[in-house]
């Protein structure tokens, strides 16, 4: 459903834009373990697939954390 | 028990570690310097006879009981207001001072009524107590003085819903008005008059008890030696016989009270001089307000249907959880695991949440557990784990007594938290100094004998930056407590920090038009905390519930780390908690990421302990909030719903929604004391027990594990840990305990910072604040104090991000929420008794201009439009507000708060919004169409099916 | 002298309490000069006392009952306290305020109807040298007879 990714989107951005005041490499690691540490699988899996249709709208720092997650997974 | 009568030693005990040695009537005892003569006798167990004196106030000296002979001292000093010296030698009892005292009370007798036997404090009367020990008689002046009687006496003031007040039998001892005065802190009383005209008054002469400043906190009455000021309920039921020691189930504050009962009736509640959180004090709600648990409206048997539109079926306990678990399981069948899950409550004991998220683990197999301090105090968890490594405040309640500058941010104590906010009023009215940061002009800013040095009336929505401002004042203006930072943080987070508050556009001068605060009393107030000695930070939902939350509850625990405020006591980040076991809910892993005891679950360590203890494989994958649940339930693949003694209907952010998601699910089970708002939308309903019915702990904001006590049986025939037990065992997973207490021995079997809290501990103890362990053996009044949890302290950049939740031309006002002295969260319990007296309807509160801008007279009707709906309320006009901000409460579900407020929520937890929402408000004379739609769900969804004819 | 009472009392109250910096410590003085100005402290005015000074309004009514000196009611236009203390009694006080209510119309502590005249006791002017003493529209007279406290009562109605 449209209205859950714009919910899981602005969710994502509001965590990254919290870890941007951080170095570059912290932000995305904080994004990332945030993400990993209260999110549900599906949560994430359906926000994978956001980023890989063209995660158009998401903060930088949360398409790096995605691909993270994927890298650690 | 038989009647529980705690001493009462006259006047209050003193705090310092000098002693004096005296002699009374021969015997020698040690007491604190500064102890009065009165009290020195009653701790040797020789009491003095009294009647203006009690161990709650200071000693008043007017009742001339009290005289003793003190060898070296000419006359029959007052024991009561004479300190004892080194070597002092008393004599309490002698013919001089027996003839004394038998004059006295020959003087008060005459002008008392003689009526003892028919009296409503017959048996529980210190004046008929003390004329019997000083052996009063006959009276030579007659027993008609003018006063008190019958023809010559006023009438009762019957105002007040709880208590009468007969000055027909008032002896002038001013107790009531002193306990008013020095434990309530309202000053609602005074003695009217002189002389032989003088009378205890509420108020003015204009005044009776309900009209006047009273706040009904009952410490009169409870001071009252006479039946002057008198339960009702004593009155109607005569002298409890047996007390119960228990704990409220009302705010986070958790006081420790005595059920006086008869039979399996209360009488009365009275306040535990020995409880820890309270030491004797209560409020208008725990003392009085606690009719509910047995009004009509309980719901006391077992309800099924099928949908939601049936009426409700009656039906057994065995049935309705075979139908509960059938539904649940088939569910699972066809949705997948992760279909199914549950929400605990804050009100529920320690133990039946824990078995509640135990059932959801091990029985549902998932994480899918959330609790309603997802709504309120998520990001204190988050906030303060992150910075000093426990999700807890870090003081106990008494620290407030050694604080010299209390900061109050989002929090509204004399209304929420009122046994606390009279400890801390008392400590403002010591000297402390105090420092309010709200939209609203609370009481706390001004009223009798309490005055804030700075009154910071931001914004809604930009705690952070005035948190970044402060912060600012204290890095730039040479204010870091270095020695406390080099010893105690990580260096490279603070360097990072100071360097991020020292930027120019953190200053107060950059920020101030945003907070809508001028700069310089930013400044001041960042100094008188930085500076004052010990500084203190207590705070509530107003922190907490916004989109940055727990960005600011860690700028809080910045400040208080720069600044050295950690970690002893009078110091500290103190959250007040709303409901009596938001602590403890969290405490035992009612959130979907974490085990009891704040681990995660996804390491394997702690989840192996629980496997291994529970026989069962854990998922180690976090589970849906709840948020995130009703989002899945209208995705469809969130069906099913256990929900413990909560109302997410009225509670949770933006009802349409929220009643949609409920709508849309298969099994909703609701165990609670009512058909809340929830109910209207379940299809299994499991009676739950008042908090008089339960056997267990609650865990208050300072930690503080206290024992809840069942005063009657339950009214259900189960306990809720054994239904939810059963529901277990149906769902497929074996659980059985044969008491409560063997569910906290898991418990503490299970979670390091438990490990030493049994029942038999607490029994013995009263109370412990976590951590008690090997470590900490007697619990953990102050936290962090040789060291952080953590290890070291951590400093978090806390950049500013004003909410997307904007106002523009359609909706200008900001709503900002709260709560009322008299009413409790969604009022299911409140707006069941008489403190509906004080607040029958919500309304809004509006800044005058606001209103005449728009038309509005006091007590009109408005309506409110958000962005998400609309509602309407009565207006009152009201200083109290800012220009621009408007406020309610959600006490009454027809009022329909969170039908206009937004989804928005706190980054970390999603806590939502409920601090910030852009309205409009017009004239309006008639409910708007939620709150009739409301109207007729409540026609349809709340039948049960009438009993068969027989 | 008291003076018809001014149509906005409460910015009266205000006004005085501002004069003493809103401090409670200068209650009384703010009562004695709410007197002063408007010749009475009416209960509507101590709400507004109490605001200002952040007490309770149960403080400021109990300071206020507590003094006798402190009026509710408007008094007469004009005020005699008679001092009914040991020496003025031993010299005839007495009997001598009954004659004076009498005359008036009014019972001690009262006003008379046309409003003309208060009668009140006191005790003790600090004046038992020329007992019976009074003071009429505060002004000490000594040695009062009825000839000498109605000529006082004249002059002061003139």
């Amino acid at each position: 459903m449209s209205d859950d990714i714009e919910e899981l989107i602005r969710m994502a951005n509001q965590i990254a834009t919290f870890f941007q005041a951080y170095p570059e490499e912290e932000a995305v690691n904080g994004t990332a373990e945030h993400i990993r540490d209260f999110w549900t699988s599906a949560m994430r899996a359906r926000l994978d697939r956001y980023v890989a249709d063209n995660g158009t709208g998401l903060h930088p720092l949360v398409t790096r954390a995605m691909g993270h997650l994927q890298q650690a997974a | 028990m038989a009647l529980l009568v705690e001493p009462d030693f006259g006047t209050p005990k003193r705090e310092t570690e000098k002693t004096v040695t005296v002699q009374i009537n021969g015997r020698t005892i040690t007491v604190p310097e500064g102890t009065s003569v009165m009290r020195a006798a009653s701790e040797l167990g020789q009491d003095i006879p009294k009647l203006c004196a009690t161990d709650m106030v200071n000693a008043w000296g007017s009742c001339r009981m009290c005289l003793v002979e003190i060898d070296g001292v000419r006359g029959t000093p007052a024991s009561c207001t004479t300190p004892v010296r080194e070597g002092m030698s008393v004599r309490t009892q002698t013919p001089r001072l027996e003839k004394i005292r038998r004059g006295v009370m020959e003087l008060y007798i005459s002008d008392h009524p003689l009526d003892c036997l028919t009296c409503a404090a017959n048996g529980d009367c210190e004046l008929q107590d003390t004329a019997g020990e000083v052996g009063l008689r006959d009276v030579r002046y007659g027993f008609q003085g003018e006063k008190h009687f019958a023809e010559a006496a006023e009438p009762k003031d019957e105002s007040n819903p709880y208590f009468h007040f007969d000055s027909s039998k008032c002896i002038v001892c001013s107790r009531c008005v002193r306990a008013c005065e020095e434990v309530q802190g309202t000053f609602a009383l005074t003695i009217q008059g002189r002389g032989f005209d003088s009378k205890v008054s509420a108020g003015t002469a204009s005044d009776n008890f309900f009209g006047s400043e009273c706040v009904s906190c009952g410490a009169c009455v409870q001071a009252c030696p006479t039946a002057t000021l008198m339960e009702k309920s004593v009155y109607d039921h005569g002298v409890p016989n047996r007390s119960v020691l228990t704990t409220c189930a009302y705010c986070g504050v958790g006081c420790s009270f005595k059920a006086e009962m008869q039979g399996d009736q209360v009488v009365r509640m009275v306040p535990y001089k020995d409880g820890g959180a309270n030491e004797g004090h209560s409020c208008v709600k725990g003392r009085f307000a606690w009719g509910y648990a047995t009004h009509k409206d309980r719901i006391t048997t077992p309800m099924v249907r099928d949908k939601i539109t049936d009426p409700w079926r009656k039906v057994s306990w065995d049935e309705a959880i075979a139908f509960a678990a059938d539904r649940f399981k088939s569910i699972q069948q066809k949705y997948g695991n992760g279909s199914i899950g549950g929400i605990t409550s804050s009100r529920c004991t320690n133990e039946e949440v824990f078995v509640v998220q135990k059932m959801i683990r091990a029985a549902f197999g998932n994480n899918n557990v959330d609790t309603c301090a997802r709504v309120c105090h998520s990001p204190t968890g988050y906030g303060l784990k992150t910075t000093f490594g426990t999700s807890a405040g870090t003081q106990n309640f008494k620290s407030v007594e050694k604080a010299d500058v209390i900061l109050v941010i989002g929090a509204n104590p004399t209304d929420g938290h009122p046994v606390f906010a009279s400890r801390m009023k008392k400590r403002l009215r010591a000297g402390a100094k105090l420092i309010v940061a709200d939209p609203r002009k609370i009481d706390l800013v001004r009223s009798p004998h309490v005055s804030a040095s700075h009154h910071i009336q931001l914004r809604p929505g930009t705690n952070v930056a005035l948190m970044n401002a402060l912060a600012h004042v204290v890095v730039t203006e040479g204010l870091v407590d270095e020695e406390f930072v080099a010893e105690r943080c990580e260096e490279a987070d603070f360097a990072r920090w100071r360097a991020f508050v020292a930027e120019a556009r953190n200053a107060p001068e950059a920020l101030s038009e945003k907070i809508g605060v001028d700069p310089q009393t930013i400044r001041e107030a960042a100094r008188l905390y930085a500076t004052g000695k010990n500084g203190a930070i207590y705070y509530g939902l107003g922190v907490t519930e916004h989109s940055q939350g727990s960005t600011m509850v860690m700028a809080m625990a910045n400040l208080a780390m720069a600044t050295g405020n950690i970690g002893r006591e009078g110091v500290g980040v103190n959250p007040l908690r709303g409901q009596n076991n938001v602590q403890g809910s969290c405490d035992m892993g009612s959130f979907p990421h974490e085990l009891p005891g704040y681990r995660h679950v996804a390491d394997a360590v702690a989840r192996g302990t629980f496997e291994a203890d529970w026989d069962v494989t854990l998922s180690p994958e976090p589970g849906l909030r709840i948020p995130n649940m009703f989002a899945a339930a209208l995705d469809g693949s969130f069906r099913g719903l256990f929900v413990q003694g909560e109302d997410i209907a009225q509670s949770d952010p933006n009802t349409h929604h929220v009643t949609a998601a409920l709508e849309s699910m298969e099994c909703i089970v609701v165990q609670d004391l009512f058909l809340n708002e929830t109910a209207a939308f379940a299809q299994v309903f499991l009676p739950g027990t008042s908090f008089l019915e339960k056997d267990g702990t609650f865990t208050n904001a300072e930690r503080r594990i206290n024992r809840v006590r069942p005063v009657m049986t339950e009214q259900s025939g189960l306990s809720e840990w054994e239904v939810v037990a059963r529901l277990s065992r149906a769902m497929g997973y074996d659980m059985h305990y044969s008491s409560s207490s063997e569910i906290m021995d898991e418990i503490a079997r299970l979670t390091p910072t438990f490990s030493g809290v049994s029942f038999a501990r607490l029994d013995r103890d009263g109370s412990l604040q976590w951590p008690v362990n090997d470590k900490a053996p007697n619990g953990t009044p102050t936290m962090h104090v040789a060291g952080f949890v953590r290890g070291k302290g951590r400093f978090m950049i806390t950049e500013y991000v004003p909410t997307e939740e904007r106002t523009n031309r359609s909706f200008p006002l900001i709503l900002t929420t709260g709560r009322i002295l008299s009413q409790y969260n969604v009022g299911a319990q409140t707006r069941r008794t008489e403190n509906s007296r004080w607040h029958e309807t919500d309304v809004l509160e509006i800044h005058p201009f606001d209103a005449e801008e728009r038309g509005i007279a006091d007590g009109d009707r408005v309506s409110i439009q958000s962005r998400k709906g609309a509602v309407s309320l009565p207006a009152q006009i009201s200083e109290r507000m800012p220009q621009g901000v408007v406020y309610t409460t959600f006490h009454h579900p027809v009022s329909g708060a969170n039908v206009i407020t937004t989804e928005f929520s706190d980054w970390a937890t999603n806590c939502p919004e409920y601090k910030v929402t852009a309205v409009q408000i017009v004239r309006s004379n008639q409910p708007s169409d939620w709150q009739v739609a409301y109207e007729e769900i409540k026609r349809t969804n709340y039948r049960t099916e009438s009993e068969p004819a027989e | 002298m008291p003076t018809v009472p001014p149509l906005d009392i409460d910015a009266t109250v205000v006004d005085i309490c501002r004069q003493h910096a809103n401090a409670p410590a200068d209650l009384i003085e703010i009562l004695h000069d709410l007197q002063e100005q408007i010749g009475h402290v009416p209960q509507s005015a101590l709400p507004t006392i109490a605001t200002a000074l952040n007490l309770s309004r149960a403080e400021v009514h109990g300071v206020v009952s507590f003094y006798h000196d402190f009026r509710e009611k408007p008094a007469g236009a004009v005020t005699v306290k008679i001092c009914r203390a040991e020496a003025c009694q031993s010299m005839g006080a007495l009997p001598l305020i009954e004659r004076i209510c009498a005359r008036h119309g009014v019972q001690l502590g009262g006003t008379s109807a046309d409003g003309r005249i208060t009668v009140e006791a006191v005790y003790c002017l600090g004046n038992c040298a020329l007992s019976p003493a009074a003071l009429v529209n505060d002004k000490p007279v000594g040695r009062i007879n009825d000839e000498r406290l109605n000529a006082a009562i004249r002059g002061a109605m003139s």
